[in-house]
């Protein structure tokens, strides 16, 4: 009703003000269609098609914005057409005013964090629907921001974001949730609070975090925050019941050399249905089989650091050395390191090679030693195309039931012209037993299986980008952003076509 | 279907009925400004000051790179950015690096800019809010904008080579600009 008279408001005012003066108008549009399937799944050739539409309207401190999404493939049950967000904004230099869907976050993500992964799309093994990426809040927000001093306080709803638009508004909406944030800043030092209740359905948590960061002598800088619920009866830092998280990181930014080292403490601070986002203090890879193998943190119970070091040398080396650590306390400890170190140098004018190690102890995967190198080379050549090649092995052997030796190497070999144009093959072996077993047989099947795949893409022009895949993708933990999901194996050919306007 | 289902159902097309209606209401009856260019936009930078692009652009052109810690890409081009700004900085070209760095990786941030040679203004946008915004779609993705925040290049990705490709693209608007 609320939404609703709003909606109809804003809409007279935003006409009244777009016939005078200028306005902006934005937008994007993903469209893909896929032909094919999760291996061995039937129909083997199933057809489906998602978009995503997203318009933004803009006019001095006004804007509009809105998600629209559809889904169709022959089953019925998983096709939608939704209207997942509108937006509605006022911001001047100092005040800021939301209603609708939008994204936010309090502090370091300790009680809150909404996001979204621009030109993600999410399909669950359950549901077998495709949508876009993203966690908002359905509600409102406003703020105040001076120059020393800031104001902020919302209302909304976040979104469960496994849960695909074909699952009924409540469900994929559990939590309410009520913040306000308020700081102030002097001398390069800032200090601000939070307070949040989360109120589903006739229960009422109560959280606060007390953030404090700013810059130290000597090109250091700090950021620490601590968070917890009250109003448990539990006594708070200490005990299995405590239910808080402790954040601090202190940073080095020399000319050359630079680091930072993170600390951590979760305990029971998985917030509603997840609605918050503490930093993993967790290496974030972008090779494919480190990335894989990323460390999930446990907000349930988690202590742990994580140091990270730069070095560039004067003739354009970069050396990158970082070491985690993640203790997990349940009914066993579990303790997770990794040990991780990349050179890139340039080669010549413009080539360029980097090559990493990386070793790791996750006793939660029963991997008690698990190594990885590998490395990319890229190199132009004549005509503006460049060509690039990537090798990447990882080793380890894993204890429990499907226990064995288990390799995984990754070859991928592009060429490219421009950044408009470019074709890739990508070759992808394992003999890891969660992947290569037949689950339909009793036996544990470990021949190595292969995932062969060929990338193409080519932009016609800064508006449309056009990206075509045929062959097969190995599927598994996938990490984005600081955000982990799995991705489905798949096979068969997708074609995206991405529109910006 | 239950009763209350199908009141649900009928609430859901209302609404995308009255979300299509409004979005094209809006564009019949505005003049409308293609899209192609920047707002004065307003993030944090890396000591928490809020900072506007009309406090840091640059008096001709101004080179927006969006970047983040973890893209391989980025890291191939940002020593290239870093020697386009010294190349141009004297000559009205303004750089701004803008990181989408999740709380994650925030406090890696200042130390890896630093460390990469870094300069020029660098801003945070956590929550890919202005990425989005702006329609980039993917990192790094690289704009030049004129004085009156008119996209004028575009780039997506990066190869070895490709900051040739940036450095013709600013100087044929440096000399249209009449810089």
């Amino acid at each position: 009703m609320f939404a609703g008279n709003l909606k109809y408001s804003v809409l007279i005012v935003l006409i009244f003000m777009s016939i005078e003066g200028h306005s902006q108008f934005s937008g994007n549009n993903i469209m893909e269609i896929l032909v094919g399937n999760v291996p061995d799944t039937d129909p083997p050739a199933l057809v489906s098609n998602y978009d995503q539409l997203n318009l933004n309207y803009r006019f001095k401190g006004f804007r509009a914005s809105t998600k629209l999404e559809y889904f169709i493939n022959e089953f019925e049950e998983r096709r939608y057409v939704d209207l997942s967000q509108l937006q509605l904004r006022y911001s001047t230099k100092s005040l800021q005013f939301t209603a609708g869907h939008f994204y936010e976050m309090l502090g370091n993500g300790l009680l809150l964090r909404a996001y979204e992964i621009p030109g993600t799309i999410f399909e669950s093994q359950g549901y077998r629907v495709r949508h876009g990426f993203y966690r908002d809040l359905l509600g409102v927000s406003g703020g105040y921001e001076g120059k020393r001093f800031h104001l902020k306080a919302l209302y909304g709803k976040p979104l469960v974001n496994v849960l695909p638009p074909t699952v009924d508004f409540n469900e994929r909406r559990i939590d309410k949730i009520y913040a306000v944030n308020t700081g102030y800043a002097v001398w390069g030092q800032n200090f601000s609070i939070n307070y949040l209740l989360n109120a589903p359905s006739g229960m009422h948590h109560h959280f606060g975090s007390v953030n404090l960061s700013g810059n130290l002598p000597f090109d250091f800088s700090y950021n620490t925050e601590v968070a917890a619920e009250f109003g448990t009866g539990q006594p708070l830092f200490t005990g299995d019941r405590s239910t808080h998280a402790i954040y601090a990181s202190l940073a080095y930014a020399g000319l050359n050399f630079g680091g930072s080292l993170e600390w951590k403490d979760y305990s029971n601070f998985f917030l509603g249905s997840g609605f918050n986002d503490p930093p993993t203090l967790i290496k974030e890879h972008s090779y494919k089989v480190l990335n894989r193998s990323t460390h999930v943190t446990q907000l349930t119970n988690e202590r742990g650091y994580q140091v990270e070091v730069y070095y560039r040398f004067n003739a354009g080396q970069m050396l990158t050395l970082n070491t985690s650590r993640a203790r997990n306390e349940f009914s066993e400890i579990y303790v997770f390191n990794e040990y991780f170190a990349e050179l890139y140098a340039p080669v010549g004018e413009s080539a360029s090679i980097k090559w990493f190690i990386d070793y790791a102890r996750d006793p939660v995967k029963e991997e008690p030693n698990r190594y990885a190198t590998g490395g990319i080379y890229e190199t132009p050549f004549p005509g503006k195309w460049s060509s690039l090649i990537e090798l990447e092995y990882q080793y380890f052997e894993r204890d429990g039931l499907i226990g064995g030796v288990v390799h995984n190497a990754v070859l991928i070999a592009g060429v490219s012209r421009r950044s408009n144009l470019s074709f890739s093959a990508t070759w992808e072996l394992s003999t890891d037993p969660y992947m290569t077993d037949n689950i339909n047989t009793f036996e544990i099947e470990r021949q190595a299986r292969h995932w062969i795949g060929l990338d193409a893409r080519y932009k016609f022009n800064r508006h449309h980008t056009l990206t075509i895949f045929a062959g097969q993708r190995r599927g598994g933990p996938s990490c984005t952003s600081g955000i982990c999901y799995e991705v489905l194996d798949f096979q068969g050919v997708e074609i995206r076509l991405t529109s910006k306007f | 279907m239950s009763k209350q289902g199908g009141i649900n159902m009928i609430n859901r097309l209302k609404m995308r009925v009255e979300g299509i209606v409004l979005f094209v209401l809006i564009l019949i009856t505005t003049p409308v400004r293609s899209q192609g260019s920047v707002y004065d936009f307003s993030l944090k930078d890396t000591d928490n000051q809020r900072v506007s692009l009309s406090e840091i652009k640059g008096e001709a052109l101004t080179v927006i790179d969006f970047w983040a810690t973890w893209c391989q890409p980025c890291i191939r081009s940002l020593p290239k950015i870093v020697e386009l700004n010294e190349a141009y900085q004297d000559q009205g070209v303004g750089f701004i690096g803008i990181s989408i760095d999740s709380p994650r990786n925030l406090s890696k941030v200042k130390p890896f800019a630093r460390s990469m040679g870094i300069r020029y203004p660098v801003l945070l946008d956590s929550n890919g809010e202005l990425m989005g915004e702006l329609n980039v779609m993917a990192v790094p993705t690289l704009l030049i904008i004129d004085s009156d925040y008119r996209i004028l290049y575009m780039h997506e990705g990066f190869n070895a080579g490709e900051e040739e490709i940036i450095r013709e693209e600013i100087e044929k608007h440096l000399v249209s600009s009449g810089h």
